[in-house]
């Protein structure tokens, strides 16, 4: 096969495996990348989704706990206030009493006072001495005589603690008078704190309705300060809603507490949540290279291996139809040759004998005066001559034609190639060429026409001294192969192109001198090494030289 | 010496007569006769030393000749008339009772030698 043909052929299936690999890594990523974003995405929705349902459900508790704070807190109150009357709790004794009763109870009252119908406060037990203060024209005393029942924001007061205010007013035969606690924010801030979320990141707090920090969360120097917070409207339950700000995700979850003066926000920060996702993430990103990696390994291995293989088979059967079409091409010139040489071989039988009948008419003493006598037994001599040429031609050209019986002999290649050697030998130093001989030692004997050999051998040598002309090498190898033998015959001469190449074993075809090479050399060489069973190659390349490999298996049955 | 009797036969007229002509030159008693049922049919009424037969002939090939010759007379001495160069021919043909053969287009001289020898071989059968 040619050269040219190969890297053709080898850059197709470079090209072909190319492709093939580009599409088997699509086909096999695309359902990869699918399947991956799908679960990843469902996870990330379903853990989302949880964090939500987790979060409402906090904000539900909470409200309902701060709900049931208040109201416990103002009940406590009523009771008290209905249970007792104006002038019992009046005694600072009695109400000290009543106080510690309470304080038993329940902690988070701080003071309880009681004020009569004009903002007095007639009875103080707290930690102030806040007794006979006026609060008729304070804005908790106003609104606890219009609606009964006063809660108040948180404040500092003069105790700079926060707290806040409950009062409630109780009508004594037409008397209104009021029972006021105040109240410790710690509980309501015990509670929020609760409210955070798994490991933290989030906040819990109140606001006012005017967007004023009740309950400071987990910013304490928030407290009654005011918040930038967009203040919604009122709503019932729960209210959920989400904020992307700076590449955070925050989840929010509000609600409107004590009679809807207050705004509870549970803030959660979606990431700090989603910590067990990074880590699904990780996993899938890993599994995802993994598996990548097995595909293009996998992929890339087994379509090199397919194609290096399908490439051998290719080259294989070009190789082939390529010395098919050599062997029938050159069966078919035998066939022309053998009848050609038939054709032509008996005119020339006729032309030699009438040669030969004018040379002997010649002999007659009636011409022998002529001028001319001596040119014409030239000439006759001459046309015998030419007519021995043209017969040693065409017995060459049967050689190549017939089909020969062959010897079937012990053959000990070596030593055959040693005869030819021997005998090229002066014709070779007296050109300043070198045969080299690089035999393997020990060759296995064929069996094989040893006289038939020789002569391919001869010829091949013999070509290649003609090629090389003066100074230079020759090698003759040999080695064992599959049980025959591989002979090389290399030179040092010009080479050949292509063209040249393809047409060395052609019969006639001869890159001599006319006359000097009859061109059947190489195709009865051809021709003989086929009908032993081996096989003739050449290589060649241009100032390179030409390698003759001649492979003969053991047996030529 | 006797001249040799010799039928030469090949359906090539050109080669034949010019053949025989040559052969006349050099003393020799030459018939020639372009086919082989020509020579078959010549044989049965006259008798030769030697017979020259092309191999090659359309109608009654030479080697066909050659067993009806050696049936009628069996003395006779043949040399075979090869062409196109086939040794393989030639043997047949030797195997089969011809003292030789000459390949075409063949030398005078050569032809001369061994149809001589031939004739010695008969002479020498004969006593």
């Amino acid at each position: 096969m040619t050269k040219e043909k190969e890297l053709q052929l080898h850059g197709y299936y470079t090209r072909l495996r190319t492709k093939f690999t580009g599409i088997i890594f699509f086909m096999a990523f695309i359902p990869l990348i699918l399947l991956g974003g799908t679960i990843y995405h469902h996870y990330s929705t379903t853990v989302k989704e949880k964090i939500r349902n987790e979060l409402k459900f906090v904000a539900e508790n909470k409200k309902s706990t701060i709900d049931l704070f208040l109201d416990d807190r103002a009940n406590s109150l009523n009771i008290l206030a209905h249970t007792h009357s104006f002038d019992y709790l009046k005694n600072k004794e009695h109400l000290n009493n009543v106080f510690q009763l309470l304080k038993r109870v329940d902690s988070a009252f701080q003071d309880l006072g009681v004020i009569d119908n004009d903002g007095n406060q007639v009875a103080y037990i707290g930690p102030y001495r806040l007794v006979g203060k006026q609060y008729s024209s304070a804005e908790w005393f106003e609104a606890v005589m219009r609606k009964n029942l006063y809660i108040s924001d948180v404040f500092l007061g003069f105790r700079k603690v926060p707290h806040f205010v409950i009062a409630v007013k109780r009508i004594e035969d037409g008397k209104p008078w009021i029972l006021r606690a105040t109240i410790d924010i710690n509980m309501i801030n015990h509670f929020m704190g609760k409210a955070i979320l798994g490991k933290g990141g989030g906040d819990a707090y109140i606001l006012s309705r005017e967007g004023i920090y009740q309950i400071c969360g987990i910013d304490h120097n928030r407290i009654l300060t005011k918040s930038d917070f967009k203040m919604p409207s009122i709503f019932p339950n729960i209210k959920e809603t989400e904020k992307h700000q700076g590449g955070k995700v925050l989840l929010y979850a509000k609600a409107w507490l004590k009679n809807n003066d207050w705004l509870m926000i549970i803030e959660q920060n979606l990431q700090d949540e989603l910590g067990t996702m990074i880590h699904v993430k990780n996993t899938v990103l890993l599994i995802f290279i993994i598996i990548s990696l097995v595909i293009i390994l996998s992929t890339v291995l087994i379509t090199r291996r397919v194609f290096a293989r399908l490439e051998k088979i290719d080259s294989e059967k070009l190789e082939l139809a390529d010395q098919l079409v050599r062997s029938d091409r050159l069966a078919a010139i035998g066939k022309l040759a053998s009848g050609i040489a038939h054709e032509i071989n008996n005119p020339l039988a006729v032309i030699a004998e009438k040669a030969g009948w004018m040379g002997d008419l010649l002999a007659e003493e009636d011409v022998k005066d002529s001028p001319n006598y001596s040119e014409l037994v030239k000439s006759t001599q001459d046309i015998k001559k030419h007519v021995q040429r043209g017969k040693k031609v065409i017995s060459r050209l049967m050689g190549f034609a017939r089909k020969v019986d062959v010897a079937h002999k012990k053959v000990e290649i070596n030593s055959v190639l040693n005869e030819t050697c021997e005998f090229l030998n002066k014709e070779a130093k007296f050109r300043n060429i070198v045969i080299i001989r690089e035999f393997q030692d020990v060759l296995p004997d064929i069996v094989s026409d040893g006289a038939q050999l020789q002569q391919v051998f001869i010829n091949i040598v013999n070509n290649a001294i003609d090629a090389i002309d003066k100074d230079g090498m020759i090698h003759v190898t040999t080695m064992s192969q599959d049980g025959g033998v591989l002979v090389s015959i290399a030179d040092t001469g010009p080479g050949m192109p292509e063209e040249i190449r393809k047409k060395i074993f052609d019969p006639f075809f001869t890159t001599k001198a006319v006359g000097k090479g009859t061109g059947l050399g190489l195709s009865t060489s051809y021709g003989i090494i086929e009908k032993l069973g081996g096989q003739i190659t050449v290589e060649s390349e241009i100032d390179k030289g030409t390698i003759f490999h001649i492979t003969l298996p053991p047996s030529c049955f | 010496m006797q001249e040799i009797r010799m039928l030469l036969v090949d359906d090539e007229d050109d080669f034949r007569i010019t053949l025989a002509n040559r052969l006349k030159l050099r003393k020799i008693d030459v018939t020639d006769v372009g086919s082989g049922n020509e020579a078959i049919e010549l044989v049965k009424q006259k008798s030769f030393d030697v017979a020259v037969i092309d191999v090659k002939m359309p109608g009654v090939d030479g080697i066909e000749t050659l067993k009806q010759i050696k049936q009628l007379q069996p003395s006779m001495e043949i040399v075979m008339l090869t062409g196109h160069a086939s040794i393989k021919s030639g043997m047949e043909a030797m195997k089969l009772g011809a003292y030789d053969y000459v390949m075409k287009p063949c030398d005078i001289d050569e032809l001369l030698i061994k149809t001589g020898d031939a004739y010695q071989h008969r002479l020498l059968k004969e006593k």
